[in-house]
């Protein structure tokens, strides 16, 4: 294991070469040789561990590759099941256990869970005049609701936090009901500090517009994640399309308070394209999972281009375990968001990579996703939890799974449900919000035979504290606060 | 001469171990007595051990590969291919143009074909990253077997000629349908192979070049060169693995740097091991203008039947030998992916000790959700590796109809660090334009997938190299 996030070169020329002579010497050499049945125990980490950049030597001697040699088509970093069968549960990747009673709720009255903050164009969180913001789903609770039933009912809120005070509601963002959709679910946040302008990439849920109550329930599509928590205010027709919209606004300080004024038009900008990303009526022919949500804005440093992440399932992958991609999509030259090929498929591994996002570091660019236990697929056995990747070369590179397996950050065994929907900020910091608290034995799917009362509290549903981690190379570790 | 290279190699191993620089340890090692080299050879293994070790990690799996809109020829099914190259190995730059010669069968309006019984050599060309079809490399009535297999092209500046080595394949093919073999079932456009006894050709030809592109003229009388011997390699007659896997095939001619002499690898079967799983990388020189056979560099008893499209790249401290081999051919209970893999000779010598890379040998094994998406791999002197694209596109490696691609695959590329590899690729934002595998099914609720046409799929900026 590498103990920081130098990669020595002469080490590494030593290991290989060492390697030579256990390979060379012959078979009969237990100790070097590895055995197919324990195969990472015996070999060394670092002989794998080749360095790219020292590489860039030997590279120079070889020649360029001509026009042309660069075949169409596309290539897509996959995740293994082998990696992640392999995730061991390190005090580097497990947080420690969240005391619920010592949590507060941000917007008095209303279940907060997935939030991220408004970040400037370079992804930094932005601060204007002081004021950091938030943006978070919510629901109100109400005596006959149960935290299942916000999914069903989602919609953003704006949360603000002066000078690093407390976080305090501003309000729902779109308080007239006229965004798209029948519920809005995350999604990014971007201001241009030039303008004040924002933009809000949101996920578009149904097509019903927001003020139409939804009826009926419980829901019958396993892929919205909903049948465990016992939600009821649900569609009943199968998966309900899912689209990403964009919509602007100006930033402005009325009376001291941030507020979002002169929202335009909600666009859809994406739509699933039947060819790279799965359709709901796909979905629903093939009875197999939909997911189509989550973007999350960058612009690409290298190419100065606007992107967007989300998560989906693929159209090009048709079996039962074909798993989730990360999708992407560009601006083009015309304004026009385009899909893309994926960055990353998980085929036989997972089938819902949640709220993808990025974080650029020196030695590489992370992506970073959640997703719970029960997405992983046929033997795959793994925690809820936030995964990543990073890739030497850029957005189109190769992304290698941290930690090997691709675990960042889970929950305590003795709590595994405390958080959920992880976004690393571009310090480390791990934004995600309390979850459920005490389960039954059955846990996630035990919650929905416990009476509304005992549903309501066990769901944290505000903010949970951040986790710092550090960022090493191809490992992470939880930091010290 | 051969066992003294294997020990040299062996020294400079141990000197790596104990820490001693390569090159002093060379300087220190004393002279053998003349008559100690003993008479023999010894061929590099790879090994039940080695494949026990065969394990597919980040480092040597390969990316998941999506087809692209528009495959480089749609007119054809393209398989093995290779660049025409100089005698130094580089990719031929003739005039700015630039061949690709591969394998080929025309496609028809009945489905997919029995394409390998079909085989064809057929070339493109460009200039720009735009490639056009040059046709027939020669034609095929004139050439030995009844179809022509891979191989590798040459061009010489010089004299403005190519030469083309080829597999010639035996047998009628318009007999093969009543031949399958029984690891192929019916319908498979795999089966269909005709009686597979094969030798090695070349024939020779013109270049011309113009603003148009490339045309190879003048096409000389074609050779046979080379036959299994039945000693060292071979003979069908004597083969013990099913027709399909046996080899005495895939010239790849090319010239030693230090001596300037001319060889060729080819796969083969062991003729000094029964087999099945006899398959090695056989070695050819051409002394005189005839082609001699000579001891295989690298044998793999009780391993694989079959290390197809051998071929070598040079690197300043090591020279990498890499090959293709299916999953289907391997020692049972032994296994690995389909997918490239190698060994490295530290010595620098390419006929000196080899050892397989990664442990196992394996390179870059096809992800074991497309497990059968790529094959017939290629490494280029930049690390870049070609193949094509089997049945890319869907999983589980049974495809339906029509998901055979036959293209080739786009580029990864693998770095090379003593005996560790890295499979890496980077760089350019994705591609946008992927060709759908399945045709979505009929819209049963009415909407959605026609939201997004097809021509909204097409960034502007890109391109199609």
């Amino acid at each position: 294991m590498r103990s920081n996030g130098g990669r020595p070169r002469r080490a590494l020329a030593v290991l290989a070469v060492a390697a030579l002579v256990g390979a060379s010497c012959s078979g009969d050499d237990d100790d070097a040789d590895p055995t197919p049945t324990a195969p990472t125990e015996t070999v060394p980490e670092d002989e794998y561990d080749v360095d790219l950049e020292s590489d860039d030597e030997d590279e120079m001697s070889a020649p360029s590759l001509p026009d042309g040699f660069e075949f169409d088509g596309a290539l897509v970093s996959t995740w293994a099941a082998t990696e992640a069968s392999s995730i061991s549960r390190t005090d580097a990747v497990v947080m420690g256990q969240l005391v619920q009673d010592s949590l507060e709720p941000v917007a008095e009255g209303h279940w907060i869970w997935d939030s991220w903050p408004l970040r400037l164009p370079n992804g930094e969180v932005a601060n204007i005049d002081g004021w950091e913001i938030l943006f978070g789903l919510s629901a109100e609770i109400t005596p006959d609701r149960v935290p299942g039933d916000r999914h069903g009912l989602a919609t953003w809120r704006m949360m603000g936090s002066l000078d690093g005070g407390e976080w305090t509601d501003l309000g729902l963002v779109w308080p007239d009901g006229d965004a798209l959709g029948g519920r809005q679910w995350a999604g990014s946040a971007m201001i241009d500090p030039d303008t004040m302008q924002v933009t809000l990439y949101y996920t578009a849920l149904g097509d019903l517009p927001s003020n139409e109550a939804l009826t009926g329930g419980p829901a019958t599509d396993p892929y919205e994640d909903v049948n465990w928590t016992g939600g009821q205010n649900l569609s009943t027709r199968g998966p309900d399309r899912q689209q990403m919209v964009a919509v602007s606004a100006e930033f402005s300080l009325d009376g001291d308070q941030p507020t979002l004024t002169g929202m335009g038009e909600h666009e859809i900008i994406l739509t699933a394209d039947g060819e790279i990303y799965r359709t709901a009526e796909q979905a629903a022919a093939q009875q197999g999972p939909y997911v189509f949500r989550d973007p999350w804005w960058f612009r690409d440093e290298d190419s100065g281009r606007e992107y967007i992440l989300f998560s989906a399932s693929p159209a090009f992958l048709t079996t039962d375990d074909a798993g989730g991609v990360v999708g992407l999509a560009m601006l083009d030259d015309s304004g026009t968001w385009v899909p893309l090929q994926p960055i990353l498929a998980a085929p036989g591994v997972n089938n819902q990579l949640e709220r993808p996002h990025l974080v650029r570091r020196d030695d590489g660019l992370y992506l970073f996703v959640s997703t719970h236990g029960f997405s992983f697929l046929g033997d795959v056995e793994a925690p809820p939890g936030l995964y990543g990747f990073v890739s030497d070369g850029g957005i189109g590179g190769q992304f290698l799974p941290l930690n090997d397996g691709g675990l960042v950050l889970t929950n305590p065994t003795s709590a595994e449900q405390q958080t959920y929907s992880w976004v690393v900020l571009p310090t480390g910091s791990v934004l995600s919000f309390a979850n459920y608290f005490d389960l039954t034995d059955a846990g996630l799917s035990g919650i929905a035979a416990q009476s509304p009362e005992w549903q309501r509290e066990h769901f944290g549903g505000t903010l949970a504290p951040l986790v710092p981690i550090e960022l090493n190379g191809a490992e992470t570790r939880i930091d010290s606060p | 001469m051969r066992a003294r290279k294997y020990f040299s190699g062996l020294t400079l191993a141990l000197a790596g171990l104990l820490g001693i620089s390569a090159t002093a340890a060379l300087a220190q090692e004393s002279e053998l007595p003349d008559g100690f080299e003993f008479d023999g050879s010894v061929v590099s293994l790879w090994s039940p051990e080695d494949m026990r070790a065969i394990d597919m990690r980040a480092d040597n799996r390969m990316p998941l590969m999506i087809p692209p809109e528009q495959i480089l020829d749609d007119s054809v099914f393209m398989w093995d291919s290779w660049p025409l190259r100089t005698w130094d190995g580089e990719i031929a730059d003739i005039d700015g143009w630039k061949v690709l010669v591969g394998l080929s069968a025309e496609r028809t309006t009945e489905g997919v074909p029995a394409f390998y019984t079909r085989s064809e050599w057929r070339y493109w060309f460009t200039k720009d990253g735009d490639w056009k079809p040059g046709g027939l490399v020669f034609d095929p009535a004139e050439a030995f077997g009844s179809r022509q297999w891979a191989g590798s092209a040459k061009y010489d500046p010089e004299t403005e000629t190519a030469s083309f080595y080829y597999t010639a394949v035996g047998g009628d093919p318009t007999e093969a349908a009543q031949q399958l073999p029984a690891s192929f079932p019916q319908g498979d456009p795999a089966a269909g192979r005709p009686p597979v006894e094969q030798t090695i050709a070349v024939v020779e030809t013109s270049v011309e070049v113009d603003d148009e592109g490339v045309r190879f003229t003048d096409v000389d009388e074609h050779r046979e060169i080379l036959q299994a011997d039945g000693e060292i390699y071979q003979t069908i007659a004597d083969a013990t693995t099913d027709e399909v896997i046996y080899g005495f095939r895939d010239p790849w001619a090319f010239e030693d740097p230090d001596s300037g002499d001319r060889y060729m690898l080819f796969t083969a079967n062991a003729g000094f091991d029964p087999g099945p799983q006899n398959g090695v990388v056989g070695v050819a020189q051409e002394v005189d203008g005839e082609w001699v056979l000579e001891m295989p560099i690298v044998a793999a008893p009780e391993v694989s039947s079959q290390l197809e499209r051998p071929h070598l790249v040079w690197r300043d401290d090591a020279v990498y030998l890499f090959w293709s081999t299916h999953s289907f051919t391997f020692a049972e209970p032994g296994s690995g992916p389909e997918g490239l893999y190698g060994m490295v000779a530290p010595s620098g010598d390419w006929q000196g000790q080899y050892v397989p890379l990664n442990r196992g040998g394996l390179v870059a094994g096809n992800p074991t959700a497309a497990p059968t998406q790529t094959y017939s791999y290629l490494v280029l002197p930049s690390g870049h590796v070609m193949s094509y694209l089997n049945t890319a596109g869907t999983p589980g490696g049974e495809p339906p109809l029509g998901t055979w691609v036959g293209a080739p695959s786009p580029m990864f590329q693998i770095v090379m660090d003593g005996a560790t590899t890295a499979i890496a690729f980077d760089g350019e934002p994705p591609a946008s334009a992927v060709r759908p595998m399945d045709p979505p099914p009929p819209d049963t609720t009415g909407g959605g997938s026609e939201d997004a046409g097809d021509d909204e799929l097409t960034p502007g900026q890109e391109g199609s190299g």
